[in-house]
This record gives C-alpha cells, sequence and structure tokens, in this order.
C-alpha cells in the first residue's frame, strides 16, 4: 500500500538477505509482534473481537526511525439474523464484508480503497463462506428460516499484515457469536439441533412430519420465539475448524512472518496460507500466492510444511485466549447477572 | 429472485422475476458421481482460437465443452491516470454475459466479476514483460459467455488471456497455462464440471509457464490437507504441459494461414 | 507487413474519407465489396447450455450472441394476461476499442432500443403466449444480446441473432397452483415458443456516403460508419411487408451538405427497399 523509494526498497531488502537477516525493528525473520485479543467488546452484536498486532491505535501511516510505527488494528462483529430459506440454500452461509477506514489508507484514493475493501471481503468470504466450513445449528425452522450469518470487518489501523490479524479478529468473533436458543410455537420442546447430529437428515424428517399433519398447520410452523435468557445462546457449530492465517512474506530464498507496511512493499511474493486443526489434524483451507514473481513447486512444497507449524503455534495461541477470554467473560457475565437479581 | 435494478439505460422488465422452480422428483444429482468417459486426470478438450476478435489487438476464444469464454486485449495504450508509471499496467476486466449462468446474472458489475479479475491478473501479470511498456496501459477484456464453474474460468480465462497477449505481440517470459483439480477425499480430478466442483471437499487452480517451470498461481480453497493440495499441484503443472502445446500450435497455425 | 501496406493503413488512419472516396471512385469497397453487396452471415443456434435459447450470427467479422433467459414474474395490473419480453443489446469494451467499460454507451441504448421496436412491431411473439395464469404468474424473456467483435450494422446481424434465439427458445411446461400461489414446472416436457412465424423480421441497413463520389452502402462495416453522412434501416418480414424503416442522418458533415445529401438520398429510398425485399428472402431462409 505505502509506496516505497528504490533506495528504501533495497535498503529493506538486503538487510533481509544479509546474514544474520536485519528487520526493521530488530525481530527475528519468524516473530510476530505482540499481539493482543479481546472479545465482547461491540455489546450488541452476537459476537465480537478486537485484535491488535502491534502497537495499536496509530495510524498505518506512521513512519518513525527504525519503523517503530503503527500497529495493524481489527474489529470483526458478527450479527445473526433471521432470514428466509429459498433457492436451495439450506442457511449458514457466513456473509462477510470488510471495510476499511479511510484514516488507515491516508494515502489511498477512495477508488483505490473500494478495490482494496472488495478483495479482502471476496477473500474472507472464500474462506469463511465455504461450504466445507458452514455451520449446521443456524435452521430455526427447518424448510423457512434460519439465522443468517453477519460478519462485519472494520480495518482501523494498518501497519501490516492485515490479512493475518482479519483472520484472527473473524475467527474470535465467530468463536465469540452465540445462537440464541429458539422454540417453535405449536411445540413445546426447544429445538436443539446442533445436539442431534446431521441436520441434513434433520431437515428431511421434520418436513415430512410437518406434511403429517396438515396443510394448513405448516405455515403456522414458521412461527417461533426466543427462549427466555437470549443471552445464553448456543455456540456455532463447528467453531474448531475455521483457519487462521499465516501471510509468508517471501524474499528470493528467505521467508519472514508479520510483515510492517514497507517490508510488504519491498517483497515480490506473499502467500497467505490458511490452516485449521480440527482435532489436532491440519487441514489447509486456504492457500493463495500474491504478487509479480513467480514460485515453483519445491519451493511451495516446502514453504506449505513450514507455514504449517506457524500456523500451528498462532493456533495454539488463540485456543488458549479464547478460552480465556470466554472464563473471564463468564464470570463477569455472571457477576452481573447476579447483581441484577441481589 | 433476482432484484431488478431500475435502470434508464436499459430496457426494463417487471420489478421482481423468479427463476422457474422446478417439480420435485428428479433432482440434479448431488453426489460425486463417476465420470463418464473420462479418466480423473483427463482435462476436456480445449478448442482455442486466436484472433477472433478482429477490432481488438490480440484476441481468443476458449470453448472447453460447456466453459465458454471470449478475450480481447487492447493495448499497449497510453495510461489515462496522469501520474508517471515506470512499469505498464495490466488492467483485466472480467464480464458475464447475462445468459451464461444458471441464473441470470444483471448487467452490473458484482464482486465475481472482480474476483475473477483478480486471481487471472495474478496468473498471468508475471509473464508479461511490463517494464518495456512504461505510461502504459494493457486492457485485457473477457467475455464469459457460459459458464460451467468459476475454477474453469479462472484457468481458461488465463488460458485466452496469455494467447489474447501472444497475438497481440506483446512480449512475454512464457505463456501461462493454468489447469484446475477438484478434492473429494482422496480422489482428486483435474478440469472439474461445475457440479463436481459444487460437490466437492475443495478446489485447487494452477496456473504455470510450463516453459520455465514456474508456477505464477495457486488458488486454493476448502478443507483439503497439505499433501493432497501438493499433489493436485503437481498433477494440475503436468496436464499444464500438455495445454502449453494446444496454444503453441493454435497460434502457430493461425500464423501460418494467410 | 510491406512498406506499403503500412503506408495504406497509416493512410487510412489519418484520412480515412479520402481512402475511402478513392476505393469508391474505382467502385469497390475496402473490404473488396461491391457498394451494394452485403457480407455473409452464419448463425449457430442452441449452443450455450445455461440459456433457454441462443443463437451465435456472424456478419463477416462482426460477432454476436443471443441468450435467451426465462424467468417467472407477476403480470402488471392493467395487463393481467400478458408476459414480458426484455431484449437488451451489450456493446462490451471488448468488442471494439470505440467503447468503454461502464453502463451502456449511448450507441447500445439506442441499439436496445431499435430492437425492441421491431420487436414489438413485428408481433413475432405475442404477449399474451407467455401468460401461465391470468393475472398471476407469467414468463418474462430475458433477451440479452452481447457483441463479441464489433465491425459494423450490429443492428442487422443482433436481429438475426434475436429471432434465431427465439426460435430455438423451449419453456418449460408451467402450472399454476391456486392454493399454494406457486408455478411448477415440469423436468421433461419442454414447449418450444409460440412465435408468429409468419411475422419473423430481419433488419437490412443501408449507408450513405456523400463526398466526390456520393454512393449507397449495403451492409457498412465499423470502418465506413463513422463515415456516413446517412443511414436507412429497414425491417422486412417474411411475406416481403415492410415492417418499419428508418432514417437517420449523420451529426459529422456541415450543415449545408448535409441538406443536400439528405435530400439525395431521398430519391434512393425506393430503391434501399427493394434492395432489402431482395435480400430479406435470402436472410429469412437461414432460419429454416
Amino acid at each position: 500500500m505505502t509506496s516505497l523509494s528504490k533506495a528504501e526498497k533495497s535498503y529493506i531488502q538486503s538487510s533481509l538477505l544479509s546474514d544474520p537477516p536485519l528487520r526493521l525493528d530488530g525481530r527475528s525473520l519468524e516473530d510476530y509482534r505482540p499481539i493482543a485479543l479481546e472479545t465482547g467488546v461491540v455489546p450488541l452484536a452476537n459476537g465480537s473481537a478486537k485484535v491488535c498486532i502491534g502497537r495499536p491505535g496509530r495510524g498505518g501511516y506512521v513512519q518513525e526511525a527504525g519503523g517503530v510505527g503503527g500497529g495493524t488494528e481489527v474489529v470483526a462483529g458478527v450479527k445473526l439474523e433471521v432470514a428466509g430459506v429459498g433457492d436451495g440454500e439450506g442457511g449458514g452461509k457466513v456473509a462477510c464484508t470488510v471495510s476499511c477506514s479511510p484514516a488507515a489508507y491516508p494515502s489511498l484514493s477512495s477508488n483505490a480503497l473500494d478495490d482494496l475493501q472488495s478483495d479482502l471481503t471476496i477473500l474472507l468470504e472464500s474462506v469463511l463462506s465455504h461450504p466445507s466450513l458452514r455451520p449446521n445449528n443456524l435452521v430455526i425452522v427447518p424448510g423457512k428460516k434460519a439465522w443468517a450469518v453477519k460478519l462485519d470487518a472494520v480495518v482501523f489501523a494498518d501497519g501490516g499484515n492485515v490479512v493475518d490479524c482479519l483472520m484472527l479478529a473473524c475467527r474470535a468473533a465467530l468463536w465469540d457469536t452465540k445462537v440464541p436458543l429458539t422454540k417453535w410455537v405449536e411445540y413445546r420442546a426447544p429445538r436443539r439441533h446442533a445436539a442431534q447430529g446431521d441436520v441434513g437428515m434433520d431437515v428431511d424428517v421434520d418436513e415430512e412430519a410437518g406434511g403429517g399433519f396438515e396443510t394448513k398447520g405448516e405455515s403456522r410452523a414458521t412461527d417461533f420465539e426466543l427462549t427466555d435468557y437470549w443471552d445464553e445462546g448456543e455456540v456455532l457449530s463447528g467453531r474448531e475448524s475455521w483457519p487462521v492465517c499465516v501471510t509468508l512474506n517471501v524474499l528470493s530464498n528467505i521467508h519472514f512472518l508479520d510483515a510492517k507496511l514497507q517490508e510488504e512493499a519491498s517483497v515480490p511474493l506473499r502467500m497467505y496460507v490458511m490452516y485449521a486443526f480440527p482435532r489436532g489434524k491440519p487441514i489447509l483451507q486456504t492457500f493463495r500466492l500474491i504478487g509479480p514473481e513467480v514460485s515453483t513447486i519445491d519451493q511451495l512444497r516446502g514453504l506449505i510444511k513450514r507455514a504449517e507449524s506457524y500456523a500451528r503455534n498462532t493456533w495454539t495461541g488463540l485456543e488458549a485466549k479464547l478460552k480465556d477470554e470466554e472464563a473471564r467473560r463468564g464470570v463477569k457475565a455472571r457477576e452481573k447477572f447476579y447483581g441484577r437479581l441481589g | 429472485m433476482a432484484q431488478n435494478p431500475f435502470d434508464r439505460r436499459r430496457i426494463n422488465g417487471p420489478e421482481e422475476s423468479f427463476l422457474p422452480v422446478f417439480e420435485p422428483g428428479q433432482e440434479r444429482p448431488t453426489t460425486w458421481n463417476a465420470r463418464c468417459g473420462r479418466q480423473s486426470t483427463d482435462i476436456r478438450q480445449i478448442f482455442l482460437q486466436p484472433g477472433l476478435i478482429s477490432q481488438a489487438n490480440g484476441s481468443a476464444y476458449i470453448e472447453t465443452e460447456k466453459t465458454k469464454l471470449a478475450c480481447a486485449v487492447y493495448g499497449p495504450r497510453q495510461s489515462k491516470s496522469t501520474t508517471y508509471s515506470e512499469k505498464g499496467k495490466l488492467n483485466i476486466e472480467v464480464k458475464f454475459a447475462p445468459f451464461s449462468c444458471t441464473r441470470r446474472r444483471y448487467p452490473l458489475h458484482d464482486a465475481e466479476d472482480r474476483s475473477l479479475a483478480v486471481a487471472i491478473h495474478q496468473s498471468i501479470a508475471s509473464s508479461v514483460r511490463l517494464e518495456l511498456f512504461p505510461k502504459s496501459t494493457i486492457d485485457v477484456f473477457i467475455t464469459i459467455i457460459e459458464n460451467d464453474g468459476i475454477e474453469g474460468c479462472v484457468a481458461s480465462g488465463a488460458i485466452a488471456a496469455s494467447t489474447a497477449l501472444a497475438d497481440a505481440g506483446i512480449e512475454m517470459f512464457g505463456l501461462v497455462t493454468s489447469c484446475s483439480a477438484a478434492v473429494r477425499g482422496d480422489d482428486i480430478r483435474l478440469d472439474p464440471t461445475e457440479e463436481e466442483t459444487n460437490t466437492s471437499d475443495g478446489v485447487v487452480v494452477v496456473a504455470c509457464m510450463p516453459a520455465l517451470s514456474s508456477i505464477t498461481n495457486v488458488w486454493q480453497s476448502g478443507r483439503i490437507t497439505a499433501e493432497v493440495t501438493l499433489r493436485c499441484m503437481e498433477m494440475c503443472q503436468d496436464r499444464c504441459i500438455d495445454i502449453h502445446s494446444v496454444i503453441a500450435h493454435s497460434l502457430s497455425s493461425m500464423n501460418k494461414a494467410p | 507487413m510491406s512498406s506499403d501496406a503500412l503506408r495504406a493503413q497509416i493512410f487510412q488512419r489519418l484520412h480515412p474519407h479520402a481512402y475511402l472516396d478513392r476505393f469508391l471512385a474505382e467502385g469497390v469497397r475496402p473490404d473488396g465489396r461491391e457498394s451494394c453487396a452485403w457480407r455473409d452471415v452464419f448463425v449457430n443456434v442452441g449452443s450455450i447450455s445455461t440459456a433457454d435459447g441462443s443463437a451465435l450470427v456472424r456478419m463477416g467479422k462482426t460477432i454476436v450472441v443471443c441468450g435467451v433467459k426465462a424467468e417467472i414474474a407477476e403480470p402488471e395490473l392493467d395487463s393481467p394476461d400478458l408476459g414480458f419480453i426484455v431484449p437488451n443489446i451489450d456493446l462490451p469494451a471488448m468488442c471494439s476499442p470505440k467503447f468503454k467499460p461502464g453502463p451502456p454507451s449511448e450507441e447500445a441504448q439506442v441499439l436496445s432500443e431499435r430492437l425492441n421496436d421491431a420487436l414489438v412491431r413485428s408481433n413475432i411473439l405475442p404477449l399474451d403466449t407467455l401468460c401461465i395464469a391470468s393475472g398471476r404468474a407469467a414468463w418474462c424473456l430475458y433477451i440479452d444480446t452481447t457483441c463479441l467483435n464489433y465491425d459494423g450494422n450490429a443492428f442487422d446481424a443482433a436481429l438475426v441473432a434475436i429471432m434465431a434465439a427465439l426460435g430455438n427458445t423451449t419453456l418449460p411446461q408451467a402450472t399454476f397452483d391456486l392454493d399454494t400461489s406457486t408455478t411448477t414446472c415440469s423436468r421433461d416436457v419442454h414447449v418450444p415458443l409460440s412465435l408468429n412465424k409468419i411475422r419473423r423480421v430481419v433488419g437490412l441497413s443501408f449507408g450513405c456516403v456523400g463526398g466526390s463520389t456520393p454512393t449507397l452502402l449495403a451492409d457498412p462495416t465499423s470502418f465506413e460508419e463513422p463515415l456516413l453522412t446517412s443511414t436507412v434501416s429497414i425491417v422486412v418480414d417474411v411475406e416481403g411487408g415492410v415492417v418499419s424503416v428508418e432514417r437517420g442522418t449523420m451529426g459529422e458533415n456541415d450543415g449545408g451538405q448535409g441538406e443536400t445529401s439528405a435530400s439525395q438520398d431521398t430519391g434512393s429510398l425506393g430503391e434501399c427497399i427493394l434492395m432489402a425485399k431482395e435480400r430479406a428472402v435470402v436472410l429469412h431462409k437461414l432460419f429454416e
């Protein structure tokens, strides 16, 4: 995003290629900047998270000596909306929107900013909305209504490595999302589809059952109500399958992680490698090549393997942090709840 | 269920219209059926014709069974922007014909057009010697006439674009060829149809320059292990060598013709 | 490329009027045709499986594709028994360096209107045949034409493509269920459109160049089009009946000359109609 002069570019490149490699802020090639994560930052959303990589609160354009400049900051929020199920879509699609604050990209024209937003949106949607990741506990009334997941992410500051940061924030927000419990009006028991395993089967069975009563009864089945404790929902099913992203910045035969803006602008090739580790098994969920340089199959083979271990580190760190957050907010919520009672 | 955006510049139909709903019964198969007449490593036959669009500097029409698209190259021509650029700009625009998909596409730009353009740009940008065209733009316009899976369009689009660039006489490091693969479990199928990609766990599109044995683009999504992804990439790369000879043949036979 | 050919090309670019004049003085056009000769037309129908009907037409180097997509809509309140046809033509940036990406150019808008007009006037497809259930559901046919290569006279080519695509279109048999207010279509039974074949029309366009040798040109190319002083477009049906005649005067030449050339054309209108009727017989054979 930033434009660098040829001299700056070659300065950064030659220090990266020297032995030992030198980076602008003294990190080693495989180090991340400190990452801060907080969930539940948007009170009205069903799930939300804020992630900062590097020092937060500074615009991405700050260029200080030694590249101490600003970090990357992304807030993601999930809203669940009731939507009709039609056109063969069984629900569970995650609609993503990424918006970039103009303050984070002061040098971009509004057209370029739109392009950037739509590129990030497309990338995110192709990852998170993939049929293999659709949560299956979003059905409210089978064949009629389902929760539509709207994921909005806002980039407040870009100090480099925005894709990793986005993916962390989105994954945390989705992890944090609680699906409100609903029940049909004419059935007494609340429906919990996740607990019943395969929903594809479930839908068929329910529809047939509906048809078995009477034709008019089917339309009444569209009514549903929320159970009393709306904030005590269940988590999205399959939430352990959402991937994390590791961006590899490749310069001739070295690669490094978590590039700052200037570093990003001086590498010819980047790779977005998104891994998930459901039940510990590594799954490559998305792989993209970005940049004007070419690669070879041998290079890719090596890098995809290396990325797996980086991704596993990020993954483990994120899982631990999310569990912490869940515990912390659980305590807070309980205190609040009892406080209100008392 | 398409919203008709009222546009004075077009002839507008009713406010709302819906896709026909078919009676239940023989639904389209949604299973990973056995392929008929084609091995899983076979690709569909490619019909490639450069120079179809006489108005353009270079062009190509490509057809692989149901995927049909046309590509035209205009340029290098003067960049519109006033800022000096040392390297030429490669501008790619993809457009779906309204009748190219199962659902009618409204003739407005949407996100899919751009995501295809971005993917095809990544595939061919590194093959073009843009440093030879300062202050210039090379426009590559692609119209998809019939769509049989987005991955197929990305692959065919890159092949057509590279052929059209060669037809326009623009200097390149090598011809770019591209191939896609769909994966279900351990089963890998090259050049999948739309039906196959819809029922697959994930897809991989690879673009490469076989003459330099370098890879220009990898576009993978879905639930696949790294090992299988790499296997797909190798298989696609092998197949790309065959496609390379198809392009070379079509270009040389066109030059022989008067 | 020999240097003579290059010189001719430069001359063509710099002095298109003089270039064309010199050809016409010899009684021949730059592409080798005589002034009133038409380009060959090829039609290929039904090659696009995602459309309900389609046709590809080549007229010389001009290539257009037409695809028909059928959707279901509620009829208008004041005409409960009529369906819809929505013809549009797109001249994308791909087909010629004249066109820019973005919304339809003026040229495309005018063409769409003219095509719509030809379809409505000819009444080739009576709209009441598209009705499924009165006041509740009717077919809406989106007839979209895309130009792949623009080498002039897109109107004639597009009209042939539309007629061929309509002839190729089949609709699934649809039934409207009053209880559920839904339309269901049969998967197996597809019926062709009830076309009013006798009213099928083709377009035949002429252009007139002024200059030292005023000449009438049939089926102008994209090189000739900007040099024309006036145009005549005639729509002719199967029986040789003239459905419409449209005349345009191009604004490029200065006023006085335009007046004279326009009056010259008036004399030749009868000639145009005769030639158009003759040619229409050939074009109509393409649909059989």
